[in-house]
């Protein structure tokens, strides 16, 4: 089994061990193929680290708590082959003994497209191969974007797991939602937001590195117009206090302004002007 | 001759153009302390000249309603002969040397377009409008001269 371990060869979350090369020890096939495993995860040649191993063992123990369909990963490292010799699409019968649908992915360490999927015989019938084959497409999509070996693995199986949900009802093992009888099921579109949502939500959206400047500039220049409007409204304004000589024997004011009449709408206010040279009449 | 500083003697003003007209002109007091309007709306007696009878009015009429602390000198006049349809302005001395004809032809042309309609309320609060802003642009004026006209 020394032979067949693996080195260390990258550091950093999903630091793992990678095995040669080549194929399968013959040591191990037992352990891959020979029965049915006791864990989700079948890592016989140690690939991943103890605490990495752990996290995705109980992941896909509680996906198999939680859905209809187990789904079960063989661990290979980079380059391996399995033997001729072993006809992998009887291995998901093994997996079926207690009756529960399965699904077995061959997932090789640091090459995801390589991947593998088979059903057991129960699902096998009720799917065809292209349904398994879609979702291990999208599962292997999403492991691609990752850098990491580590994290491709746990992309995989965390997309495998939700795409299990579409299996489980294009099987029949859960009820189709309503409306989608008969339609490849799709998406469960996102609940509708009410209009005060939507508002706050463009409201948000325009609060950039820009508008928000330009809010606070236009709240200023608001309260700034405001104030200034309520001083000129509260202002006062006074005369200073003089006295001036008395003119034409007028005890209280001898301002006298202009004389305009208003008898015609056609004739401008200067032509109905009454202007007078003497306008007190010799008082 | 015993007033009210609004006597609307000719009858151009409905109720409600009175109470808008006095909120005005109380408005104006507000903004200057030391004036007062007297509006009068009556054909001018005996048929004389309506520009002697508005000086008549400043001088010798007896106004009981003058606001508390004003001078008859800080009086500004309006008078309206709806018989000739005339109106004619003067003001008391505390205004002397603040205030001129052409000014005051301005304000009162403001209004002329109200009081040919016979808006006579909205003519007066057009000129009470007109005359603030010239009064406060001249009270500036003699602020920053130190008192001189």
């Amino acid at each position: 089994m020394l032979a067949a371990l693996a080195w260390l060869v990258s550091t950093g979350h999903g630091e793992e061990i990678e095995a040669a090369g080549g194929l399968v020890p013959p040591e191990l096939l037992e352990e891959y193929f020979g029965g049915r495993p006791t864990s989700f995860l079948v890592d016989p040649q140690g690939l991943l680290e103890r605490d990495e191993r752990r996290a995705r063992e109980e992941f896909l123990r509680y996906h198999a708590g939680d859905s209809e369909i187990e789904l079960r990963v063989l661990l290979f490292g980079r380059g391996q082959e399995v033997p001729s010799d072993i006809r992998v699409e009887e291995i998901g019968e093994r997996f079926e003994e207690d009756g529960k649908p399965a699904m077995l992915a061959l997932y090789f360490m640091g090459e995801p497209e390589r991947t593998r999927v088979e059903l057991s015989p129960a699902l096998r019938d009720k799917l065809g191969a292209e349904q398994a084959e879609r979702i291990l497409e999208q599962a292997v999509k999403a492991a691609a974007q990752k850098q990491v070996s580590g994290q491709q693995l746990e992309a995989f199986c965390v997309q495998m797991a939700i795409r299990t949900f579409e299996l489980e009802q294009a099987a029949g093992l859960v009820p189709m939602p309503r409306g989608s009888a008969g339609k490849e099921v799709q998406e469960a579109p996102a609940p509708e937001p009410d209009k005060l949502q939507r508002m706050l939500a463009v409201w948000l959206r325009g609060i950039d590195e820009y508008s928000l400047p330009i809010t606070l500039v236009a709240a200023a220049l608001i309260l700034g117009g405001g104030g200034y409007w309520v001083i000129r409204w509260q202002a006062v304004h006074v005369f200073p206090e003089r006295r001036a000589e008395p003119r034409l024997g007028a005890e209280h004011g001898a301002g006298i302004g202009p004389v305009i009449e208003f008898g015609s709408s056609v004739v401008s206010p200067a032509k109905q002007r009454d202007q007078v040279h003497d306008p007190l009449g010799g008082i | 001759m015993s007033m009210e500083r609004l006597n609307d003697g000719g009858g151009l003003l409905t109720r409600a153009g009175r109470d808008r007209v006095m909120r005005a002109m109380r408005c104006f007091e507000r903004r200057f302390p030391q004036l007062w309007w007297l509006v009068y709306t009556l054909p001018v007696p005996w048929g004389g000249d309506l520009r002697q009878f508005g000086f008549w009015l400043m001088n010798r009429a007896e106004v009981v309603d003058v606001p508390v602390g004003r001078s008859r000198d800080a009086c500004v006049v309006l008078a309206i002969d709806p018989d000739i349809k005339a109106a004619a302005l003067c003001w008391g001395y505390a205004l002397d040397g603040h205030l001129g004809e052409d000014d005051t032809f301005v304000a009162m042309s403001r209004a002329h377009a109200y009081w040919v309609e016979a808006r006579f309320d909205d003519g007066v609060l057009r000129l009470i409008e007109e005359m603030s802003g010239i009064l406060r642009l001249r009270a500036r004026r003699a602020r920053r001269r130190g008192g001189a006209a």
